[in-house]
């Protein structure tokens, strides 16, 4: 995909090492995802109500 | 140059040979090309050359395999601490060997950098002692009969060579240390450049957090597939999320002329 965006034009692109995983583990800050996209359980949700 | 090559003979080979392996900066491919461009008046043997080169190459190599087995990762973090970031040369050196395995190390001897790594690299790797030295062997071996091979071709203009800077006296040895000089400034040259290599092709967590603690306009890109995306429920922070199968439809949504970093999961 970095390869097809290069082809595309996009000058500068890298993958990240390790993934959302390798960022996680070292504890660096995430932002939860927009409420539209989380797909939270239905039980989770009347429960936190 | 010659007279020091006619007193230690061998042993001079193999000293340069083994020091440059260790990891000083020697110009040890270009004595060796001498050492064959000579050999018929200092009475060297090709095969001597070949077999002290393999020895000192071997040795020097070797110990770096060793204290890279026992060790591991803070000896790459050593090697890799002359470069900008320590961190992402270590993770990039190994990806370039997880890629290509031991067959790196058949011209490793060629490329600037990786020759040092190398060695320490496949000891971290716990790659079996054997199957190192023999691919490591291949790969001196390649490098030094190339140095006795281009000796031997220009034997002529070597003379040559040598003949001129005998007329200039002191001003040729000059000349020497000058051309000695300028083979070590681009050797440092091609090191950092592989380095920077390295640099390129991927990114390094800590780098990231680094360029987006400075503010900078990267652009993160993250290509979950929808499942894993949502199940997960965080990401990094300001990623545009693009499933690898829409990507070919969306990646118009990635803003051009700025640094991408993408990430699965």
């Amino acid at each position: 995909m970095a390869r097809l965006l290069n082809s595309k034009g996009y000058r500068d692109v890298r993958p990240l090492l390790g993934g959302l995983d390798g960022w996680l583990e070292l504890g660096y800050p995430a932002e939860p995802l927009p409420a539209a996209a989380a797909l939270v359980p239905l039980s989770a949700q009347s429960s936190a109500k | 140059m010659l007279h020091i090559l006619q007193v230690y003979r061998y042993w001079l080979i193999f000293g340069l040979v083994l020091a440059e392996n260790l990891g000083l900066p020697l110009p040890s491919f270009p004595v060796l090309l001498l050492a064959a461009s000579v050999s018929r008046n200092l009475h060297f043997s090709m095969a001597g050359l070949l077999l002290v080169s393999l020895l000192g190459a071997l040795t020097g190599d070797m110990v770096w395999y060793v204290l890279g087995r026992l060790r591991g990762r803070p000896i790459l973090r050593t090697l890799c601490s002359l470069t900008l970031n320590p961190d992402s040369c270590v993770s990039r050196t190994e990806n370039i060997f997880v890629r290509h395995g031991l067959k790196s190390l058949l011209l490793a001897k060629f490329v600037p950098g990786l020759n040092t790594i190398g060695p320490p690299l496949a000891g971290m790797l716990k790659i079996p002692a054997h199957k190192f030295a023999l691919y490591d062997l291949a790969g001196i071996s390649v490098w030094a009969s190339s140095a006795l091979a281009l000796g031997v071709i220009f034997r002529t203009q070597v003379e040559w060579l040598l003949e001129w800077l005998q007329d200039f006296g002191k001003l040729g040895a000059l000349i020497l240390v000058v051309l000695i000089a300028g083979w070590l400034l681009l050797k440092w040259v091609e090191r950092r450049q592989f380095y920077k290599l390295l640099e390129k092709s991927r990114i390094a967590p800590p780098e990231l957090k680094d360029l987006l603690a400075r503010g900078e306009s990267v652009v993160i890109v993250d290509l979950r597939s929808n499942l894993s995306y949502q199940t997960e429920g965080t990401k990094i922070p300001g990623a545009i999320h693009i499933p690898p199968k829409e990507f070919e439809a969306r990646y118009l949504e990635i803003p051009p002329g700025r640094p991408v970093v993408m990430y699965c999961t």
